[in-house]
């Protein structure tokens, strides 16, 4: 063949880069696809592209946990047919390894919500000890509902035999120490697992997967996933069990619970999402992450007159605050704040120009923010010790819960100083939407019948005579 | 998200009811710790009475199309040790073994009434949602649509004889 056809079929075999509307539903993700080539900047789009998922891994039955493999144990295209003899060299079957990393994934998951829950009681029991002047407790009600679940009473006897109210804050530290308690506990139960229907209860202690600690359910799997602990798929599953209901009974519900009394229990709010809540002539903080601690303290930090202010002084019209993942649904819910993006979307959002600072805390937050950040004037902010990046030029601003305030004005002041430091032509898409946020099962309660008759009765009844066919959790 | 959009997207059941209360046919419950608050919902509805006495009795299904972490795969778990049918879409690493897959898909039913499932296709995987709620509809005898009729004395009488 000659030179010049060898270049043809070359030629040929490079593909072309998918479509961008072949790559996102959202107009607002297309064209900023677009703009990202167009400024030749890699994102996770590009990435996809030449990253193809490794196909063992992808099935669950590769083993790295000791130095004698990795071993992999692929499924054969056709399947097997009689015997499955495929073993790693310890002699763990394709189950016990598929197992193995499923409890893991489930461990890892845990450890993130739970270590969040941890994080958000420890503020919570700062606060009603006083130790703190940023937090304070707001939702009184919501804490008289809870203090049961957590042992805690909310009455005492007088003298006479009389019925009278504990005093709030004594309920608050003892509520926050039985939270914070409930982590590190070594037996018995996790008392908001006692939440459940009561034959739900009773089925996980049938097959004995109450959780006895919210830490030790998860370090047990890591124990149990080591090399040549547990290798019965069915009693790994198990405790997958203790460990997941330690968190969804657990520590995602101690830091719902907790936050709600801290910044108040959600009721609807309208607001709005997508890149175009952004603001070409305000100064863009996007808080990326998951924790509300911080970002309460910027959205006041943010409404501050001195703040404003400073923005005009710098040549802004405003400050715009938006979110992305986690913290943004519970600045959303909470204040109404419009949502910028979601997971996908981090690294658009920057290739804007628009965003000034993007402040993150932990979980889901892209490495590579930090990369594309450096094509613009955007400043990544981290802020929490458990999450650094390397890549990029970052700022690390720690938060600490004893100075919340003042580490969210800094935060705050450094976005608006970099306003005036915007190169790039901003670029926002004209694409946001209308929606309805907030509705905590208080909510839905309060929705179904009102003050005067809380309930679900509605959706139940509604359920019942067939108007509404039945009830689906759907979850990002 | 809205409540407008009810009229347009949903059947007239939903979109009545809806209406009538004033709220969007999709709520939004908040972050991914606030799954907790979908635990409670359920509990809230198995308390208000006439769909069973467990989350595994409702006619309820879960699902995590576009999942990517690990919270993820800890929020399925959860869910379905709470008694919930849970679908993924997009993968599941755990194809390579089929009989851990198994165990997860179709053998959890009967320790939890719950259990793992995968569907790819969107279309699929709300049907298997609704499939699974019609099942749950059946048990609980409330599969076939009922008229409400407003009885008078006589016909209570009647009733009462028979």
């Amino acid at each position: 063949m000659a030179a010049e056809e060898v270049k043809k079929v070359v030629a040929k075999k490079v593909k072309e880069p998918p479509r961008p509307e072949d790559l996102a539903l959202d107009v607002a993700s297309q064209q900023m696809i677009t703009r990202s080539r167009e400024m030749e900047i890699e994102t996770i789009f590009d990435r996809a592209q030449t990253m193809k998922p490794c196909n063992i891994g992808a099935q669950g039955t590769c083993c790295k946990n000791c130095s004698q493999g990795p071993c992999r144990l692929p499924l054969p295209k056709g399947g097997i047919e009689g015997e499955d003899t495929r073993k790693g060299l310890c002699g763990a079957t394709a189950h016990t390894i598929a197992a193995r990393n499923f409890a893991r994934m489930v461990a890892g998951g845990a450890a993130a919500h739970s270590d969040h829950g941890r994080g958000v009681a420890e503020a919570f029991l700062a606060a009603a000890r006083k130790e703190v002047d940023d937090y304070h407790i707001k939702d009184t009600k919501k804490l008289l509902e809870i203090a049961p679940d957590y042992g805690v009473d909310i009455t005492v006897e007088g003298k006479d035999g009389e019925i009278l109210d504990r005093d709030i804050d004594e309920i608050a530290v003892e509520v926050g120490e039985n939270a914070l308690a409930q982590f590190g506990q070594q037996n018995g139960e996790v008392c908001t697992t006692l939440r459940a229907p009561k034959a739900r209860v009773d089925l996980w202690r049938k097959l004995g997967v109450m959780p006895r600690g919210i830490d030790r359910e998860i370090v047990e799997i890591m124990h149990r996933t080591h090399i040549g602990v547990d290798q019965h798929y069915e009693n790994l599953v198990e405790q997958c069990s203790r460990a997941a209901i330690g968190d969804g009974w657990g520590g995602s519900m101690i830091a719902t619970d907790l936050q709600d009394v801290l910044f108040g229990c959600p009721y609807p709010v309208k607001s709005s999402a997508n890149l175009g809540v952004m603001k070409e002539d305000h100064v863009n903080i996007v808080i990326h992450g998951h924790e509300p601690l911080l970002s309460e303290m910027i959205v006041q930090a943010a409404e501050l007159p001195e703040m404003i202010d400073l923005a005009k002084k710098n040549g802004a019209n405003g400050i715009q605050l938006s979110g992305i993942c986690c913290t943004a649904n519970e600045l959303l819910m909470r204040h109404g704040i419009p949502l910028c993006g979601d997971f996908l979307q981090q690294e658009l959002a920057i290739i804007t120009g628009a965003v000034d600072a993007m402040v993150v805390d932990i979980q889901c937050i892209m490495e590579n923010i930090a990369t594309v950040a450096q094509c613009f004037h955007t400043k990544i902010i981290t802020t929490n010790p458990r999450a650094r990046i390397a890549s990029g030029d970052t700022i690390h601003i720690e938060f600490d819960e004893h100075t919340a305030f003042e580490d969210a004005k800094k935060i705050v002041k450094t976005a608006i100083e970099n306003f005036p430091k915007r190169e790039k032509e901003v670029m926002i898409p004209d694409e946001r939407h209308d929606l309805i946020a907030g509705f905590s099962y208080e909510a839905v309660e309060y929705h179904l019948g009102g003050t005067f008759r809380g309930t679900y009765y509605t959706l139940n009844d509604n359920i019942i005579n067939g108007r509404i066919r039945g009830i689906g959790g759907v979850v990002g | 998200m809205t409540p407008e959009s009810a009229k347009v997207f949903c059947g007239p059941g939903l979109a009545e009811v809806c209406e009538t209360v004033g709220i969007p046919p999709v709520l939004h419950m908040g972050s991914c710790v606030d799954n907790s608050r979908i635990l409670l919902a359920a509990t809230e509805v198995v308390k208000a009475g006439g769909l069973g006495n467990d989350i595994s009795d409702l006619p309820a299904a879960g699902s995590a199309p576009e999942w990517m972490s690990e919270k993820a795969i800890s929020i399925g778990h959860y869910f379905v040790v709470s008694g919930v049918y849970t679908v993924f879409g997009v993968t599941m690493p755990v194809s390579g073994s089929p009989v851990f897959e198994d165990y997860l898909y179709n053998k959890l039913e009967d320790l939890y009434g719950g259990m793992w499932d995968l569907e790819v296709d969107p279309i699929k995987h709300a049907q298997k949602m609704i499939a699974h709620i019609d099942k749950k509809r059946k048990a609980l005898g409330i599969d076939k649509a009922r008229e409400r009729v407003l009885m008078d004395m006589s016909d209570r009488r009647e009733l009462e004889a028979a």
